[in-house]
């Protein structure tokens, strides 16, 4: 992609917007909001576009508009609302009296971290960027990144370990 | 297996079966149009505000009879020019200068880039702020500020005195909330030793720590409540939450069995709950847990509360904002009887002939200003920065503040009082 006029940028969408709604998703935890943000993201890049001198970059540069509106939204408390059309799809439902697995309930406890927090996960083990790549994302220095993700498994251990143990003790 | 493998793991679980999405790109691409659209009436806006209202403040400095413009109806620097009046009410129909001269100030404090100006009663008029800020409360110390620093990790609270004198009260990484009442301040955030994510205690008026606890979720303080603190946990979503901090014993008490709800205000006993997906409030006693009635917006499509304020002292009148058309751009304000769960949506008329919107970016976007009067942090029909004053017995509203501005730069953020 050279340059990213509207039929490019439609094509670019097309193919990559299950993708990046996915990361979408593990930054918002909710499947709707996750669409505005992907939305938001992707009008930030079109108008971006002439700043974006290698057209390689427009998906990194989407994911990073992602980020940091997901970090600003949160900053500002934002719950707000997103135009759209159509209702997005439910997320599939787990049949009742089926209990979570180990990942359930480890996402349960990811989903409680501050959103920051968060995303420095979903970046190192999801988007699988490395600490500077991180760092240079989250506008953060690469020892905030490793503090921060130590901060987030001793949290996420912690949570683990309580759940455990008050498991243990019911009757 | 390791965490980081579990997470993983986890991560590609969840995102297995994303939902289908219809038309990302023409939206996205509308997005890009409605921003152009906006940037250019903005500039073509504030070139004949220009024109109009140079003319005028000339004629006012001429003419002894004609009131001048307050200075806090004014921009803080001279890249912004005051717009005409949008509003639909009489009183500030007529020319903006005529209708500035009508208006008062509003009676809360409220910040213009960085700068807080002050209601009657301050000796300092305005403030320079260190930060800016993300959250105001009015107190009877001052004003407390809850301000993100030069380091991106780490937020500050400080108090701003009547005379214009600030105090840094507390600097800690994410802070996500705080909670004030009389000389109390309580925040969530800080190093934690390690069994959890901390809740603070501190006394405004030493700068000292009183109480400490950790819990094991993330949890907003909400406001002050007879046990202790109306936490709400997690995020607004599916899994959060309420609980309570309960000071006299510094224990961790989860009340919300259901799941989903989120706590939005507290006052007197009682508090205001978003619940489950958030098209519905209630209204909870805090000591049996048990809602008192609920309410919910007819004809909501995508509803949205965003922050409501209970009307102290006596909790009976709450307002807050919300949208039928499921578009973020069309909200307006809603007043709600605590007592009866009845809602009030005459607002929504004055706001939509009068082009406004309340602006859901801020963290106080309503607020009361007194016991019939609303100030609501909003945008006109032109996208000109507004503090816009409501009389909710008469369904009135008038420009309190215009500061024009554009998409970029310019915020205006109220107060709270507590």
């Amino acid at each position: 992609m050279a340059t990213l006029d509207e039929e490019a940028f439609r094509e670019f969408v097309a193919t990559r917007q299950q993708s990046l709604l996915r990361t979408a998703y593990l930054l918002t935890t909710n499947w709707a909001t996750a669409e505005d943000l992907l939305q938001t993201a992707l009008t930030k890049t079109y108008l971006a576009r002439h700043r974006i001198r290698d057209g390689n970059a427009v998906e990194a540069y989407a994911r990073a508009a992602m980020v940091t509106t997901s970090m600003s939204w949160w900053r500002r408390k934002w719950h707000g609302e997103r135009p759209t059309e159509q209702l997005p799809e439910p997320p599939p439902r787990q049949d009742e009296g089926t209990a979570y697995d180990d990942r359930d309930e480890l996402w349960q406890h990811v989903r409680r971290l501050p959103p920051r927090q968060r995303a420095v996960l979903v970046l190192r083990f999801y988007e699988d960027l490395s600490e500077a790549e991180t760092a240079r994302l989250l506008g953060i220095s690469v020892g905030t990144v490793k503090s921060q993700t130590s901060r987030s498994m001793q949290a996420l251990r912690a949570s683990l370990a309580a759940a455990e143990s008050i498991e243990e003790t019911r009757p | 297996m390791s965490m980081e493998q579990q997470l993983r793991e986890s991560f590609e679980a969840q995102v297995g079966s994303p939902p289908a999405v219809h038309d990302l790109a023409d939206r996205s691409l509308r997005g890009v149009r409605l921003v152009r659209r906006r940037r250019a009436v903005v500039v073509v806006t504030a070139a004949v505000a220009a024109a109009v209202a140079v003319p005028l403040m000339t004629t006012a400095r001429n003419t002894s009879r004609t009131p001048a413009v307050p200075a806090t109806q004014l921009p803080a620097t001279g890249s912004a020019v005051p717009l005409p009046s949008s509003t639909a009410t009489p009183a500030s129909s007529n020319s903006s200068a005529s209708a500035a001269a009508t208006v008062k100030e509003p009676g809360v404090d409220y910040t213009t880039e960085g700068i807080l100006r002050r209601a009657a009663g301050s000796t300092a008029a305005s403030v320079d702020l260190p930060r800016h800020a993300r959250a105001l409360y009015m107190t009877e110390q001052g004003t407390v500020v809850l301000a993100k620093t030069n380091n991106p990790q780490l937020d500050e609270i400080y108090l701003v005195h009547p005379d214009g004198k600030v105090d840094t009260i507390v600097k800690a990484a994410d802070i996500v909330g705080i909670a004030v009442e009389g000389s109390r301040l309580a925040y969530s955030g800080g190093p934690s030793a390690g069994h959890g994510l901390p809740l603070v205690l501190m006394n405004l008026a030493t700068g000292k720590e009183i109480k400490r606890l950790e819990v094991p979720m993330a949890s907003t303080p909400v406001a002050f409540v007879p046990q202790g603190v109306l936490l709400a946990n997690g995020e607004l979503g599916s899994e959060s939450g309420l609980s309570t901090w309960v000071l006299k014993t510094n224990t961790y008490t989860d009340w919300s069995g259901s799941g989903g709800d989120f706590g939005l205000d507290a006052l007197g006993g009682i508090a205001l709950v978003a619940e489950g997906d958030h098209s519905c409030v209630a209204i909870v006693n805090i000591a049996t847990h048990q809602p008192r009635f609920h309410s919910c917006l007819p004809g909501v499509k995508h509803p949205e509360f965003v922050v409501f304020d209970l009307l102290a002292p006596d909790a009976k009148r709450y307002v807050g904002s919300g949208s039928s058309s499921g578009n973020y751009d069309d909200r307006w304000p809603v007043l709600g009887d605590a007592t009866t769960g009845v809602e009030d949506h005459r607002l929504r008329q004055v706001f939509a002939d009068a082009g406004f919107t309340v602006t859901s970016s801020v963290d106080h976007p309503i607020v009361w200003e007194d016991n019939s009067h609303i100030l609501v942090n909003s945008r006109g029909a032109y996208g000109e920065y507004l503090i816009v004053r409501c009389d909710v017995d008469t369904a009135t509203c008038e420009e309190a503040v215009n500061y024009g501005g554009s998409e970029a730069g310019i915020d205006i953020m109220l107060s709270r009082r507590v």
